[in-house]
């Protein structure tokens, strides 16, 4: 897995091999927002967290281009970032919510009651097992990819995942008879 | 929900939700100022583009006000955390971006604890390099930290165990390490020891409901409500703490009882 991430110098890159900064954001944007809007509660919190881990990118571009895959290191920034912002923004909305005020408006469309019941219960879970089912679920990521992201071993991301599903599919049913 | 089949379809289906949802958001330009009321993300990313342009060269790292000055109280005794937005920022000088020391792990990406008030300097300054350190995915420099006598992992065992634990996949280490020095600490006074410095605060009491409010909902910007709930029948806090001595010792990173 670490071989895959091996920096290798911008000058051992020919100029054709290595894709522009530019591009690279454009073509991974919404599918970083779509992560960070899984692990966010609010829209507009997902998108800045998306700009702020392309940023961490720009700033190391020489390096991450070098990269097999420049994406798995925005993720993986992104992740870890979420988890810190998801509780740190629960505090701020408690806090808010005391006070009588409102958060932000998002910019992007509000989900349906349901998959926000979805991503709620997702949120709750360990940070690990969290990360690893919205790179599955939300990315499409394979096992391998998770692994690379997240930086541990194929098993580990199975085991997250057995475990989130485990919890989540029993959560989920309970909100179903709940309903009925 | 009776069959996986049915669970299946519904992440399925909210997982689709979230991407649909995410394709309406447009990358905010490079060249120009956001398309939307400037946040805060956008702001740094903004700076970031502007520097490299300029000097073709960006630092990452971080700076962060001095903490200052020394705590007094009854023991144990809590301090909070002192709230700040500043994220770190790049800097115009020092090292070309070629250098730059961003390696990736647990604490990749994650923003430096703000400065507390109280502490004295010695266990500011080692707060703020093992923090630096751990965000910069450096164990050279975090072992170099850590006092002789260190102790990590669940009752015994050396630093080694933390680059263990993020390899393995264990525990995000170097991520706990960081977020638990934004929350409040507390200290305490021994007979034949020198004063300790904690964090988290809620270490210090003897049971979870002496733990002060505020400490508890510091202690949710670490973990989730089910986890702290989960662990509260071991009566007293006994998830990740960090220890450091006023002489500004490393001593322990530890979970466990």
């Amino acid at each position: 897995m670490q071989e895959s991430r091996r920096h290798v110098p911008s000058t051992e890159i020919g100029a054709l091999d290595v894709e522009t900064f530019e591009s690279f954001y454009r073509r991974e944007y919404a599918r970083m927002v779509a992560i960070a809007r899984a692990l966010l509660r609010t829209g507009s919190s997902a998108e800045d967290l998306a700009q702020e881990s392309f940023v961490a990118a720009h700033r190391n571009w020489d390096r991450v281009s070098g990269y097999d895959d420049p994406g798995a290191w925005v993720r993986r920034v992104l992740i870890n970032r979420a988890t810190s912002l998801h509780r740190k923004a629960g505090a701020e909305l408690r806090a808010l919510t005391r006070l009588g005020g409102h958060a932000g408006e998002d910019t992007i469309p509000e989900l349906t009651p349901g998959a926000t019941e979805v991503w709620d219960e997702v949120r709750k879970l360990p940070r690990r097992q969290a990360q690893a089912t919205v790179l599955h679920y939300v990315d499409q990521l394979s096992i391998e990819e998770i692994g690379e992201v997240m930086g541990v071993s194929t098993g580990a991301v199975k085991a997250h995942l057995h475990k989130a599903r485990a919890h989540l599919s029993r959560r989920l049913e309970a909100w179903g008879e709940e309903a009925i | 929900m009776k069959h996986l089949d049915e669970f299946e379809q519904r992440m399925e289906q909210a997982a689709q939700e979230v991407r649909q949802s995410a394709k309406r958001a447009v990358p905010p330009p490079l060249e120009t100022g956001a398309r939307r009321t400037l946040p805060r993300g956008w702001l740094i990313f903004a700076a970031a583009f502007g520097v490299v342009i300029v000097t073709l060269g960006v630092l990452p790292m971080i700076s962060s006000p001095e903490d200052s000055g020394p705590a007094s109280g009854s023991t144990p005794t809590t301090a909070p955390a002192v709230a700040s937005t500043t994220e770190p920022q790049p800097s115009t000088t020092g090292a070309p971006a070629t250098t730059v020391p961003f390696a990736d792990c647990s604490a990749s990406g994650l923003p430096m604890p703000a400065a507390q008030e109280g502490l004295p300097a010695p266990v500011a300054d080692v707060r703020r390099a093992i923090a630096a350190a751990a965000i910069a995915c450096d164990y050279e420099t975090l072992a170099s930290l850590a006092s002789p006598e260190f102790v990590a992992s669940f009752g015994g065992g050396g630093f080694e165990m933390i680059p263990m634990w993020e390899e393995e996949g264990t525990y995000p280490a170097l991520a706990f390490l960081v977020e638990l020095f934004d929350t409040p600490y507390a200290f305490e006074d021994y007979e034949d020891l020198p004063r300790h410095y904690y964090w988290p605060s809620a270490f210090v009491y003897d049971s979870w409901e002496e733990i002060p409010p505020e400490d508890m909902e510091a202690l949710l910007t670490v973990y989730t409500q089910e986890e702290l709930d989960q662990y509260a029948e071991f009566g007293s806090y006994a998830l990740w703490r960090i220890g450091i001595t006023e002489t500004g010792e490393w001593r322990f990173f530890v979970a466990g009882d």
